[in-house]
């Protein structure tokens, strides 16, 4: 299933880390302001579009990222 | 003019330096990691790209354990009163910079942590028997990497491989060395490595790094001041992630694009590249000033690793005459005095009155050498 949501990081190295990764690997992401509903910890998060989230799991896990996955919907298909 | 004090900091720097430090000033110039806007995105990849090139440059997996700091001494000072705790051993050499001894003296008498220096010979090279005859039970060892008076440049995955053998941490001041020499930190086991932005990386002044290798857990390491970092907002406490914890502050954005562009130009150009041409000039150097009579020379020989830095002086005169003049008659910077280095010429036995210095960099040309060969040769020869 695909998804929409925000990758939500603790420091901004970390957002600019997953963007160079994500992009690689051809994903739809960009960086945007953290909603302030989801998290205070970093100003900026990813947000992705029409993803698998475990696919970002997996990539994101073996570069050694802290992330929470947040504020998720079903991509429309 | 003709500048030959490119061991205190190298000039000029590259256009493309010049270039993205003007970019960032006038095209982005936002706040790093401090808003979530477009113009705060594009000043943080920027800064991040920098983390890139220098973990490249020295391979190291991961860009976020690469902390830009003000200078190498402050590089140095992070990681010193990160990693040490009362009672802790210290090992370093009796031929260290002020960046590195004054912190060390500092932690030694304030601190209670123990110091044993090991010795080096009389370039300043460390003597690898007696750093490992005084290593048992050391926290951290800490050694230059270049001698910054005589160019010698010490072994330092011997030195490391000393460390770790007794369980200790490595730790190199490549301030010398940093963009001159290849340095691998992964096969030759450095787990610190600190050196300024402005010498060997060719960046602008006000930029230095500590690079952490994989085997230094960060969360161990004690912070040398606290403050904002644009994450972690809601805590009073500093957060515990790289590089945050160590980078409290608005980040030097224009310096650190600026150091970002001059690694890439460093990196098209070639390590290696650099070394040779730096190495050809001082060796052309060596062999000239050894040709006057008068003249004592204080450098590591033309046939071993060196960086492109040596000393001399004039029998019976003034290192500090000696420099003005070669500014005043010939338009030719050097360094005279103590270069911020007395434990140095302790050991080379030009202590209290030092020595000048001069140092090549990637712009410096063989007619320059020539002419500042010459410059000696006349100022020698005079009654």
């Amino acid at each position: 299933m695909k998804s929409n949501g925000y990758i939500l990081v603790y420091t901004t190295s970390s957002a600019f880390k997953a963007e160079k990764i994500l992009k690689n690997a051809g994903m739809n992401i960009k960086l945007v302001p953290t909603p302030r509903h989801l998290s205070s910890d970093c100003g900026i998060s990813v947000y992705f579009e029409a993803a698998s989230t475990d696919e970002i799991t997996n990539l994101l896990d073996e570069k050694s990222i802290e992330y929470e996955i947040g504020g998720m919907e079903q991509a429309d298909d | 003019m003709i500048y030959m004090d490119n061991a205190a900091t190298t000039f000029p720097k590259p256009e493309q330096a010049a270039e993205a430090i003007r970019k960032f000033i006038t095209d982005i110039g936002a706040n790093a990691g401090r808003s979530g806007h477009s113009c705060s995105v594009r000043a943080g990849r920027v800064i991040y790209e920098a983390r890139e090139a220098a973990a490249a440059l020295f391979n190291i997996g991961d860009p976020l354990r690469v902390i830009f700091t003000l200078n190498a001494t402050a590089a140095i000072n992070t990681a010193l009163y990160g990693i040490l705790e009362e009672g802790d051993l210290i090992v370093t050499s009796d031929a260290e910079h002020n960046s590195s001894m004054r912190p060390i003296r500092e932690l030694s008498q304030r601190k209670g942590i123990r110091l044993v220096t090991a010795r080096t010979d009389e370039n300043g090279v460390i003597d690898y028997d007696d750093l490992r005859a005084k290593s048992k039970g050391a926290k951290l060892i800490s050694i230059a990497h270049g001698n910054n008076v005589t160019g010698a440049v010490s072994d330092i995955k011997s030195a490391a491989d000393i460390a770790h053998e007794n369980g200790a941490y490595f730790m190199t001041d490549a301030a010398q060395t940093a963009g001159l020499i290849e340095i691998d930190m992964e096969s030759c086991g450095i787990d610190i490595l600190c050196a300024s932005g402005h010498k060997g990386l060719y960046g602008p002044q006000g930029t230095g790094i500590m690079i952490l290798g994989e085997n230094i857990d960060h969360r161990k390491m004690k912070t040398l001041f606290q403050g904002g970092t644009g994450s972690r907002s809601e805590e009073e406490r500093q957060p515990e992630m790289l590089p945050d914890k160590f980078e409290s502050g608005t980040a030097n954005g224009p310096g650190i694009a600026g150091l970002s562009a001059s690694i890439k130009w460093l990196s098209e150009r070639g390590v290696e590249a650099n070394y040779i041409h730096e190495k050809k000039l001082r060796d052309s150097l060596l062999a000239g000033l050894a040709d006057i009579g008068c003249v004592e020379l204080y450098a590591s020989p033309a046939g071993s690793v060196s960086t492109g830095t040596l000393s001399f002086n004039i029998q019976g005169r003034e290192s500090s005459e000696i420099c003005y003049r070669l500014d005043s008659a010939y338009g030719i910077m050097t360094r005279a005095g103590l270069h911020c280095a007395p434990s140095v010429h302790r050991r080379i036995g030009t202590y209290p009155e030092g020595t000048v210095r001069l140092s090549v960099g990637a712009f410096t040309s063989l007619q320059d050498v020539d002419f500042t060969i010459n410059a000696v040769k006349e100022l020698a020869s005079e009654k």
